[in-house]
Order: C-alpha cells, then sequence, then structure tokens
C-alpha cells in the first residue's frame, strides 16, 4: 500500500479542519469556505479587475504505507483555458494565514504569501510540467511519518482574476497537477 | 495493477516492480536511487486521476519507466519529468 496522498483546502482565520479537495471541485468566490455553490459569486466589473478570496492548498499524508515523500511539485497545462479576461495567480509559503481578497487596487494581485508584507503574485499558466511549482521548497522534506496523517510541503496559494471583458457563467475546470516522488 | 514497489537502499542494489515490468539499478557504489513519481492528475475536480511512473537515477542519468496497461514506456534522460 502507498502513502495516501491528498489535497487540502484550508479557510478561516486558523488552519482548522481542512477540505478534502482531490477530487472535489474548489470553487473560487467572493468568501473564504470550502463550499461548491453559486454563492457569494465573482462579478465581472465595469473597470479594473476584480479578485477571488485566496485558496490556500496543501498535500497531506493521509496514512498509507511508504518509507518517505519528497520532490512535491505542482503544475499546469500551461496554457490559460478560461477564456478571455480571466486570470489565475499564484504563490507559495510555508506557513497559513487566513485567506483574503486582494487589494483590487494592485494588479497583478498581491498577497501576504509571496512576501513581507505582500508581494506580486504569478501567472499560474506560467507553470508546466517542464516548470513546476516547487512546493518543499520552505518546509523540506523528505517526509516520513503520516500517521494517522501528516501536511506537508508548503501552501499553494490560488487567486482568480475577473476582467470586464470575461464573460458569465460557471467555467470549465482547468487543469491542475500535483506530483511527488516516493519510496 | 498495482503501483510499484521498490527494494534495496539508495547507492545499493535496487529493485522495483510491479508484478508486470521491473527495473534493476545496480550502483556499484556510485550516486543512484530508485523513486516512484506519483502524480494527482485533473487534481481538484471530480476527473481526478493517479499516475505512477517509476524512475531509477545514476551519476545523472535517469530511466523513466510507465506501464499503461502493459503497455511499457521507457525514456532515458538527464531531464526531470514530471507526469
Amino acid at each position: 500500500m502507498a502513502a495516501n496522498v491528498i489535497i487540502n483546502e484550508y479557510n478561516g482565520i486558523v488552519p482548522g479542519t481542512p477540505s478534502d479537495k482531490t477530487s472535489g471541485t474548489i470553487r473560487f468566490k467572493n468568501a473564504d469556505n470550502a463550499a461548491v455553490d453559486l454563492n457569494d459569486p465573482l462579478v465581472v466589473p465595469a473597470s479594473g479587475q476584480e479578485y477571488s478570496f485566496e485558496k490556500w492548498l496543501r498535500l497531506e499524508i493521509a496514512g498509507g504505507a511508504f518509507t518517505q515523500v519528497s520532490n512535491l511539485r505542482a503544475y499546469s497545462d500551461g496554457a490559460n483555458g478560461f477564456g478571455t479576461g480571466v486570470k489565475l495567480w499564484y504563490a507559495v509559503t510555508g506557513a497559513y494565514i487566513q485567506p483574503v481578497i486582494p487589494s483590487e487596487a494592485a494588479d497583478p494581485p498581491q498577497s501576504a504569501a509571496a512576501g513581507t508584507p505582500v508581494g506580486n503574485m504569478a501567472d499560474f499558466f506560467t507553470s508546466s510540467q517542464g516548470a513546476p511549482i516547487d512546493l518543499d521548497g520552505i518546509n523540506i522534506g523528505p517526509f516520513t511519518d503520516g500517521s494517522p496523517s501528516e501536511s506537508i510541503g508548503d501552501f499553494l496559494v490560488l487567486v482568480m482574476e475577473v476582467e470586464p471583458t470575461a464573460g458569465n457563467g460557471v467555467l470549465a475546470a482547468e487543469t491542475l497537477t500535483f506530483a511527488y516522488d516516493e519510496i | 495493477m498495482s503501483g510499484f514497489r521498490i527494494l534495496g537502499a539508495d547507492g545499493e542494489e535496487q529493485h522495483a516492480t510491479n508484478g508486470r515490468v521491473s527495473l534493476t539499478l545496480q550502483a556499484g557504489g556510485a550516486a543512484g536511487r530508485l523513486r516512484k513519481r506519483n502524480a494527482i492528475k485533473k487534481a481538484c475536480t471530480p476527473q481526478a486521476r493517479r499516475e505512477q511512473w517509476l524512475y531509477g537515477e545514476l551519476e545523472g542519468v535517469r530511466c523513466y519507466v510507465r506501464d499503461e496497461d502493459g503497455k511499457v514506456h521507457i525514456v532515458m534522460t538527464k531531464q526531470d519529468l514530471y507526469p
């Protein structure tokens, strides 16, 4: 039996019980919760841009038999398939901070996950199989516990941006891949 | 078909198999290792699926092995490849 690695979404002031989103939907919205609903939607702005609440994701070893897990990575397919006027930004950090909506005075969005007090987030679609995002550069592995569970590596923080040229409605999902080595 | 299982320690003779495909690394004292490279693809969607490659690395050269329902793909490279 291999390590059971899952993907968690964290919400709230403190990282309480996270939501397992491994095969669940992450809904970018104007509220800090993991619910996949039509409440608090992003609104296409008349000018400028609108940002979602940050989504804080982290891998967890939820049991299983293994020796170690290391080399955590994440990447996109390298192409923004959300359509005109919709962008996705990311930052990586080692410690949890309550998710916020980045200031809409800044473009690209700035996050405390990207610097102190805030730094520019990066275009998520610049990551790819050939240039993945390092998710264990701060909380360095290898990770060897996993019993009964162990949160591992760094937080991947995502923010969606909507511009005036965006269309309305729920968007089709984009491709996000998490990768890790195991023995 | 279950995932790969790795036996042996880094830098020594290591063997990995999934019951159908096997890879043996004879490091002979050189820097060598076997690892399972896992991916959760289409993560955070109902279509999420897991994929596993095996790779052996010996002095910077990597041999990636992917067993796709009996169709085996092998790539040798110095690149760091991800599923």
